[in-house]
């Protein structure tokens, strides 16, 4: 019989653990954005790929969630006169988080591997 | 440039950590100056703003309003369905667990909230905000529950000997329900000022401990408290309004066709008789297909009646029959609408004080309420 991990062609346990969409999303708007990713931006960017409305405190709860798992990192930069003077967190995406945004990426397209999109259903 | 509502923008600072303050809400203002106003205009922009504060309050403090709801509708499940004794089918659980389940338990949220929101937000006023939206949401979920389940809940304590027992001591003169309605009228006012006066204690207490391990915010807080204490104002109106007696007959159309069955309720008996009430808003006629009486405790069947025809007539404003101890007529007339006794076959069947009935009236449906009544 062979070892599990060769039974499998992806691991569950770490699609599980790594990343959820939204956090791929909001990681690949930090990415997108370079040098200008913060809060609002990094909203307009996501809402911008996901075709949707999208609430600010989702955005703002997933990029705590980012850093606490040091997946990015954030400082504090100069304000706007359009935001009386308050001031941006700007995010960057830290090589654990470049890391786990390519295993996402991975195991995205081992999960598919096989499939011709889209699917039918069997009548 | 036009500024988000100003009470939004204090909860938003009292939902966030020092660090985040600045940044989060200036990111809000920005795309609230630079994209929402200029597509919307002010007003729509307002809104999106309290949406965002709103789904980032309830990210926060979700489970501490599940928490009080769940507490909520428990406590009020188990204390509308008692054993006929009275007794209530908690009674036999642990001490602490009852605590829990008590108003204390309610009160004690509110204080959980207060210091996980000091703590949260690592200031006072982050306490203020989590308890006085913990409170206002439970108290309008109340409102909503009372009214969703006055009827049929009602029904059920109509049927309990404990619950029409209470009805029947207290002073009032009133219908069953009247009396069932401004006991949860009462309730709920008790529970609001409850929940108020809890929010602003806990709070009090967080804001002395508070000043001496954050920073004063001076000016900032008591705008604060003064928005909250305006918006609770107009809160306090709108409950008025609404519980107001004008919006009770309404409400019980709506809620009567959603129950079913024809509305019955009772005054309180005195001086040897009852008034039975079979109609809605005292102007709406019943769609009565039989009635009957039988002693509660043997089941025989003392009056049973039925109309000559289906007709929904007013008779005696609108549709309210006397019982007296003593003899009563077996068949009479309401209005156009002639009701002939099967049992008893004499003229007149014989009610005494002391003995529980048990009245029943059915529509043309098949649906029937019930209710005892002792004269």
């Amino acid at each position: 019989m062979l070892p599990l991990e060769r039974r499998c062609d992806y691991n569950v346990v770490t699609v599980a653990d790594i990343l959820g969409s939204f956090e791929q999303a909001v990681l690949l708007a930090i990415v997108r954005l370079e040098s200008g990713a913060y809060g609002r931006a990094i909203l307009k960017e996501v809402q911008a790929r996901l075709e949707r409305d999208v609430a600010a405190g989702a955005v703002q709860a997933t990029l705590e969630r980012l850093e606490r798992k040091g997946l990015v990192r954030s400082k504090v930069g100069s304000g706007t006169p359009i935001r009386d003077g308050r001031a941006r967190r700007f995010y960057t995406v830290l090589s654990e988080g470049l890391r786990a945004l390519d295993e996402a990426r991975k195991t995205h397209e081992t999960i598919w591997r096989g499939f011709s999109r889209p699917l039918k259903a069997r009548s | 440039m036009p500024d988000p509502p100003a009470v939004a923008e204090l909860i938003l600072r009292g939902l966030l950590r020092p660090d985040m303050r600045e940044t989060v809400s200036g990111d809000l203002l920005e795309e609230y100056r630079e994209s929402r106003v200029p597509a919307g205009g002010e007003f729509r922009a307002d809104l999106w703003y309290w949406r965002q504060v709103g789904g980032m309050w309830l990210r926060a403090y979700w489970w501490l309003v599940v928490s009080a709801v769940l507490l909520h509708v428990v406590r009020d499940v188990f204390d509308t369905f008692r054993a006929p004794s009275g007794a209530s089918y908690l009674d036999g659980l642990p001490a602490l667990v009852l605590a829990v389940l008590s108003p204390l338990g309610l009160v004690g949220l509110v204080g959980l909230a207060t210091a996980y929101g000091s703590w949260r937000a690592e200031r006072w006023q982050g306490g203020f905000v989590a308890a006085l939206g913990v409170s206002l949401i439970v108290w309008l979920f109340m409102a909503a529950w009372g009214n969703a389940t006055f009827h049929p809940f009602a029904k059920v304590q109509q049927a309990n000997p404990y619950w029409v027992q209470a009805w029947q001591s207290s002073t009032s003169q009133e219908t069953f329900r009247h009396w069932m309605y401004w006991d949860g009228v009462a309730a709920l006012t008790i529970a609001g000022i409850v929940l108020l006066v809890a929010s602003f204690v806990f709070g009090g207490i967080a804001a002395l401990v508070g000043e001496t391990v954050f920073p004063a915010t001076g000016p900032r807080g008591r705008r604060i408290i003064s928005g909250v204490l305006l918006g609770l104002a107009a809160e306090l109106l709108v409950l008025i309004g609404l519980f107001g007696p004008r919006a009770v007959p309404p409400a019980e159309v709506a809620l009567w066709a959603a129950t079913g069955g024809p509305p019955l309720d009772f005054d309180a008996p005195h001086d040897g008789q009852v008034v039975a009430h079979m109609d809605l808003m005292r102007g709406l006629p019943p769609d009565i297909a039989r009635i009957r009486i039988s002693e509660f405790a043997t089941g025989a069947t003392v009056w049973d009646v039925k109309p000559a025809r289906a007709l929904r007539v007013c008779w005696n404003g609108c549709w309210n029959l006397t019982l007296r101890a003593g003899p009563n007529p077996a068949s009479f007339a309401a209005g156009r609408q002639r009701f002939n006794a099967s049992v008893p076959t004499v003229p007149t069947f014989l009610l005494t004080r002391g003995t529980p009935y048990l009245f029943e009236v059915w529509d043309s449906k098949g649906r029937v309420q019930h209710q005892r009544f002792t004269l």
